[in-house]
C-alpha cells in the first residue's frame, strides 16, 4: 500500500466510522496565543522604496523622502509617518520571489508559495488561518474576505471557504434582507423551518439535514445585531475620520469590527499599486490610506487588549523596479520587494537586507518561508500533510523552515 | 481482531445492500440539470412524464440531447474542463467562445478529435478563430504545458514540473519539459496587423448604426479612433472608458451580432515555423534532412523539415499511438454525468485501477467504436444503471466512491441561476434588445455565480456541501428576493388558487408534485383575498424556494 492509497483508505474509514464535529482549533488543541490574523494584500504589486524600505539620494532611489521609524537603522517612506512610530512591534521583511506576472504573484503570495496547478486549487492563507484559529462555538465565520480577488479555501473545502464581501461600504448586503422584506422572511424562515423538520419527506436524508444546519445557522447569523457587525456606517464620524475616508480606512475598520465580534481570519484587499505611471504620486496617495487605516487599526487593537493576540500581515504580490520609466513609473520588480508583520508579540526586526542602490536582496526571505512562519504563529502545522479531494496529499505550506530570526 | 471483523462485517453489509432505481421524476430532474443545467420548466416536466409513461427513457434521453439547452451545456462543460488554469484574460471572452463551439461543435454530432485538434493547433486571430481563446490568459509555456498534460492526456505530468514523479518514477522531469518545449514557439500578441484590422473597421462599417444606438456616438468615435491606432500600428487605447470595460462594450456588440468578438483588442496566437535549435527537445539530423524527435512520456513525436510543434502534438494525441487522450475524455465525460469518476482525480487516469479501470476501458472501448463521438457516449452513461440509480438518503461514501450508491448533489450555482432566468417573461419583440438582454443575464449569471459559489475545485465542482455564504445570498440577496417577490405576486395577481399553486412550484422547483400534507401545510398560509402583503404568498415562495430540496438533486 502506498502513501496515496493509504491516505484514500484511511478517509473511507474515517467516512464509515463518522467525523468529528469538533474544528481543528479543538481537535489539535492549538497551543497558539494568536486568535486573529488579518492580511493587508496590496495589489498590484506596492514599489518598496515609496513603502518600506526607501532609498533617497541614490541612484534608483527617486523623490521619495525617508524617515526614521522607532527602530534603529530603518526607515520607512516619509508617507507612512504613523506606522514609523509604531515600529515596536514590527518585523520588516525584504522578501524575494521569482513570479513577476500580478495573477501568478498574486496566486503565489496568496496560497502561501504555491504555484497555480491545473487540476488543484491551494487554499489560501487567509482560510488556512481561519481553520486554525476558528471554534465550533463561535457563529461568525471562521474567515472573512473583504474585497474581490481572493484565492478561497481550494483544496480545504467549502466549509473553510471565507465569507466575501465585495466592500466594506456594502458589507452588510446579503446578511440581513432589505428592511422592507424582513418583517416577511421572519415569517417565511419559521414557515421553511417548520417544514424541513415536520412535514418534508426529505427529511431523513443525510444531505437534507446538513442543509437544514446550514439554513438555522445562516438564520441565527441575519440579524440586526449581525447587519450591524458588517455595517461601517454605524461607526461615529470621529472613528471613520481616523481610519481615513478611502477604501483601505473603511476595509480596515470593518476587519476591527470582525475581530471585536470574533472572527478569526480577516484578509483586506487594497488595489491600485500597480504604479507604472506616476509611481511617485500615487504611492503617495495610496501610503496615506494604509497608514491611517493601519494605524488606527494597531492603536484600537491595542485599547481593545487584542494586539497582542492578532497578527498582521501587509504585502504585495512583488515589489517594483529599481529603474524609473519613462512615465515616472516603476515596472514589476520580483527580486526584491518587502513585507511587514505586526503583532504586539512582536518585537521589532528587520529581516533581510537590500543592497544601499536596493537592486539586491541579500538573505531574502521567501514567500513559503512567510507562509511557514505564518502557520507556526498561529498553531497550524505548515508540515500537516492534508489529503486532498483528488487524492494528492498536499503540504499546508511548502517551506521546509521558516523565517529563525523573527522574535516573539 | 474485533474491531477487523466488525469492519469486514460492516463493509459487506453495505455492499451488498440492493440498489433501488430512481422515479421517473428523480430522473426528469436529473437529467434536466445534469444535461440542461437548469430545472425542467413544468411544461417541460409533464412531457417528460409522458414520455417516460408512454414511450421510453431512452426517447426522453434522445429529446433533451437534441435540445438547444444541451448543447450549451456541453460547451460550458467543454471550456470548464480545457479552459486556460490561470482564468484573467480569458473570462471576458468566455462567452463569444461558448457561442463558437455550439457552432461547430455541440450542435453536430461528430468526431471529437477535431476539437482536439483544433484546440492544440489554434493559431491566427481570434476573429477568424475564436479556438484561439483558449490561449487568452497568461499562461506560459510550462503552465500550458500543464493544463494540457492533465486536461486533454488526463496524465499526472504536472507534478513532474518539480521533479520525477513520487508515485510513478516512470514519469520524469524530463517528460513534463519536453512536453512544454512544444508550446515554446506559441505567441500571443495583440493584434497590430493592418490586414486584419481591416475585417474589424469593415465590420464596424456594418455595425455602426446599433452601436451609436447601445454605445452612444463618443463611445463609437473613440473606437474608431483606437482602430485608426491599430492601423498605425500604435497600440493604445484612447477611451476614459477602463481597457475592461471597453473589452466589454464591444464584446457586446461582437457576441450579439456574429457570435464572436469584433472590435475588441484581439488576441492573436501564432507558432513560427519550426526552429530545431530553440526546441529543448532531444533531437537528431537525419541525413540532409532536419528531424526532431521530441521524446515525450514513452512515445516519440517525429517533427521533419517545417512542420510546426504544436501540429505534431495534435497529430499525435489523436492517433492510436496515444491511449490516453480517449481515456482522458471518458473519464471527465463521466465524472460531469454521474458525479463521480472512474478514477479520481479526474485528470488522472494513470492512477485507474481495479473496477474502475475495467469499466473506464469498457466505456473507451466504446467511445472509439463510434468515432469519439461525445453525444453517444454520454447516452451511454445516462443509459446506465449507475446513473439511473436512486439517491441514497444515506451519505456513504465508500458505497459512492465504488458506484454502489448515488450521492445527492448540490445545484451549482449556473443550475440555480439558469433555473432563475427562464422565468424572466420581459416582452419585446426588438431582436437586437433581446441579444443584449441575454448578454446581460449571462453577465449576471457569471458575476451572481461568483458571489454564490466563490470557490472551484475542479475536482469537487459537482459540489455535494454548501456554505454560510450561499445559504445568506439565497435567503437574503435583493435580486433574488425581487425575483420572489415578482413571481409570487403574479400567482397572487392572476388569483391562481393556493392548491394549484403550491402544486406548481413544488413542480417548477422540486420537479415533483406535492402530497395532500404537504399541499395543505402550505395552503393554510395562504389567502387571496387580503391584501398581497397579507396574502402569505410570498413567506410560501420563500420557504420553498429556501428549503434544503430545491438545492439537492
Amino acid at each position: 500500500m502506498n502513501r496515496r492509497n493509504f491516505i484514500k483508505n484511511s478517509s473511507y474509514l474515517s467516512a464509515l466510522l463518522g467525523s468529528s464535529m469538533t474544528s481543528y482549533a479543538e481537535r489539535f488543541q492549538n497551543k497558539s496565543h494568536y486568535k486573529h490574523f488579518v492580511f493587508l494584500n496590496l495589489f498590484g504589486g506596492p514599489s518598496q522604496f515609496e513603502t518600506f524600505d526607501p532609498k533617497p539620494n541614490t541612484e534608483f532611489g527617486g523623490p521619495t523622502k525617508a524617515i526614521q521609524t522607532r527602530t534603529k537603522g530603518l526607515t520607512f517612506s516619509d508617507s507612512l509617518p504613523k506606522l514609523a512610530n509604531l515600529s515596536d512591534n514590527i518585523a520588516t521583511l525584504r522578501m524575494t520571489s521569482k513570479e513577476g506576472n500580478h495573477q501568478r504573484a498574486q496566486y503565489n503570495l496568496q496560497s502561501g508559495g504555491y504555484i497555480p496547478l491545473g487540476a488543484l486549487k491551494h487554499a489560501s492563507i487567509t482560510s488556512i488561518a481561519g481553520r486554525a484559529l476558528h471554534s465550533s462555538s463561535n457563529l461568525m465565520p471562521g474567515s472573512v474576505c473583504i474585497g474581490k480577488g481572493c484565492e478561497s479555501s481550494g483544496y480545504l473545502g467549502k466549509e473553510f471557504a471565507p465569507l466575501t464581501i465585495p466592500s466594506a461600504e456594502d458589507g452588510s448586503k446579503n446578511i440581513i434582507a432589505a428592511t422592507n422584506y424582513q418583517k416577511h422572511i421572519n415569517k417565511a424562515m419559521n414557515i421553511r423551518d417548520l417544514y424541513s423538520s415536520k412535514v418534508s419527506p426529505k427529511k431523513h436524508m443525510d444531505q437534507f439535514n446538513e442543509e437544514v444546519k446550514l439554513q438555522q445557522r445562516s438564520t441565527k447569523f441575519s440579524t440586526p445585531n449581525h447587519a450591524k457587525i458588517f455595517d461601517i456606517k454605524t461607526e461615529s464620524d470621529q472613528t471613520k475620520e481616523r481610519y481615513g475616508l478611502s477604501d483601505a480606512g473603511s476595509s480596515l475598520l470593518l476587519a476591527k469590527k470582525l475581530i471585536q465580534a470574533g472572527v478569526s481570519a480577516i484578509q483586506v484587499n487594497h488595489y491600485n499599486w500597480d504604479t507604472h505611471i506616476n509611481n511617485f504620486g500615487g504611492s503617495q496617495n495610496l501610503c496615506r490610506e494604509i497608514d491611517n487605516g493601519l494605524a488606527a487599526l494597531i492603536q484600537d487593537l491595542k485599547a481593545m487588549g487584542k494586539y497582542d493576540e492578532t497578527l498582521i500581515l501587509v504585502a504585495g504580490e512583488f515589489g517594483r523596479t529599481p529603474r524609473i520609466n519613462g512615465n515616472e513609473g516603476r515596472d514589476h520588480y520580483a527580486h526584491s520587494w518587502s513585507a511587514l508583520l505586526c503583532s504586539g508579540s512582536l518585537k521589532s526586526s528587520v529581516i533581510g537586507e537590500t543592497s544601499p542602490d536596493g537592486v539586491k536582496v541579500k538573505n531574502g526571505i521567501t514567500v513559503p518561508q512567510l507562509s511557514y512562519s505564518i502557520y507556526e504563529l498561529l498553531g497550524a502545522n505548515p508540515n500537516e500533510w492534508f489529503d486532498t479531494s483528488i487524492g494528492r496529499p498536499i503540504k499546508i505550506s511548502p517551506g521546509k523552515t521558516g523565517i529563525p530570526q523573527l522574535n516573539s | 481482531m474485533l474491531k477487523k471483523i466488525f469492519f469486514a462485517v460492516t463493509t459487506f453489509a453495505l455492499l451488498s445492500l440492493p440498489a433501488t432505481e430512481a422515479s421517473h421524476d428523480e430522473l426528469i430532474r436529473r437529467l434536466s440539470l445534469d444535461l440542461m443545467n437548469r430545472l425542467p420548466l413544468e411544461k417541460e416536466y409533464f412531457k417528460a412524464k409522458k414520455n417516460l409513461e408512454q414511450s421510453s427513457y431512452e426517447k426522453l434521453v434522445d429529446v433533451i440531447l437534441e435540445s438547444k439547452d444541451f448543447e450549451k451545456t456541453l460547451a460550458d462543460k467543454l471550456i470548464d474542463h480545457y479552459k486556460p488554469t490561470l482564468p484573467k484574460g480569458f473570462d471576458r471572452l468566455k462567452l463569444p467562445l461558448r457561442k463558437y463551439l455550439i457552432d461547430n461543435y455541440t450542435s453536430k454530432n461528430g468526431d471529437f478529435r477535431h476539437f482536439i485538434k483544433d484546440y492544440l493547433t489554434a493559431e491566427g486571430i481570434q476573429y477568424s478563430n475564436p479556438m484561439t481563446i483558449f490561449y487568452a490568459s497568461e499562461e506560459n509555456a510550462p503552465d500550458i504545458a500543464s493544463r494540457v498534460s492533465q486536461r486533454v492526456f488526463g496524465l499526472p505530468l504536472n507534478c513532474t514540473r518539480c521533479h520525477d514523479h513520487m508515485d510513478y518514477p516512470e514519469l520524469s522531469q524530463s517528460d513534463f519539459w519536453n512536453l512544454s518545449s512544444f508550446f515554446l514557439l506559441t505567441k500571443k500578441t495583440q493584434i497590430d496587423r493592418k490586414k486584419q484590422m481591416s475585417q474589424v473597421s469593415a465590420r464596424v462599417d456594418v455595425l455602426e448604426k446599433e452601436m451609436r444606438r447601445e454605445l452612444g456616438d463618443e463611445n463609437v468615435n473613440k473606437i474608431r479612433q483606437w482602430i485608426k491606432a491599430e492601423e498605425q500600428g500604435k497600440n493604445v487605447y484612447l477611451t476614459s472608458m477602463s481597457r475592461d470595460d471597453q473589452m466589454r462594450g464591444m464584446s457586446m456588440i461582437g457576441q450579439n451580432k456574429s457570435g464572436y468578438n469584433v472590435i475588441s483588442p484581439q488576441i492573436y496566437v501564432s507558432e513560427k515555423s519550426y526552429e530545431m535549435s530553440r526546441l529543448r527537445i532531444k533531437f537528431k539530423k537525419e541525413d540532409s534532412v532536419k528531424t526532431a524527435y521530441a521524446k515525450f512520456f514513452k512515445s516519440t513525436v517525429k517533427l521533419t523539415g517545417r512542420s510546426k510543434p504544436r501540429q505534431a502534438l495534435a497529430k499525435w494525441a489523436v492517433s492510436d499511438e496515444n491511449p490516453y487522450t480517449s481515456l482522458a475524455i471518458t473519464n471527465w465525460v463521466t465524472h460531469w454525468i454521474l458525479g463521480q469518476a472512474w478514477t479520481l482525480p479526474v485528470s488522472n487516469i494513470y492512477n485507474a485501477s481495479g473496477p474502475g479501470k475495467t469499466k473506464l476501458e469498457a466505456y473507451n472501448k466504446y467511445f472509439k467504436e463510434t468515432n469519439w463521438d461525445l453525444k453517444k457516449l454520454i447516452k451511454k452513461l445516462v443509459l446506465s444503471k449507475e446513473y439511473r440509480r436512486a439517491t441514497s438518503e444515506l451519505n456513504n461514501d465508500l458505497n459512492f466512491a465504488t458506484f454502489q450508491e448515488r450521492k445527492a448533489r448540490h445545484l451549482s450555482g449556473p443550475q440555480i441561476m439558469y433555473s432563475l432566468v427562464q422565468y424572466d417573461n420581459t416582452k419585446s419583440d426588438d431582436k437586437v434588445y433581446q441579444k443584449l438582454k441575454e448578454f446581460r443575464l449571462q453577465k449576471d449569471i457569471d458575476r451572481l455565480t461568483d458571489q454564490i459559489f466563490p470557490m472551484t475545485v475542479d475536482d469537487v465542482d459537482t459540489g455535494y456541501t454548501g456554505t454560510l455564504a450561499q445559504t445568506l445570498f439565497i435567503a437574503n440577496n435583493d435580486s433574488i428576493l425581487n425575483f420572489i417577490r415578482n413571481f409570487s405576486h403574479q400567482a397572487y395577481k392572476t388569483k391562481t388558487s393556493p392548491k394549484k399553486w403550491v402544486n406548481s412550484l413544488f413542480i417548477s422547483l422540486y420537479t415533483r408534485p406535492p402530497s395532500s400534507k404537504e399541499i395543505s401545510f402550505f395552503s393554510k398560509y395562504l389567502n387571496n383575498k387580503l391584501k398581497f402583503e397579507d396574502s402569505g404568498y410570498f413567506e410560501v415562495m420563500w420557504a420553498i424556494f429556501n428549503s434544503p430540496e430545491l438545492r439537492l438533486y
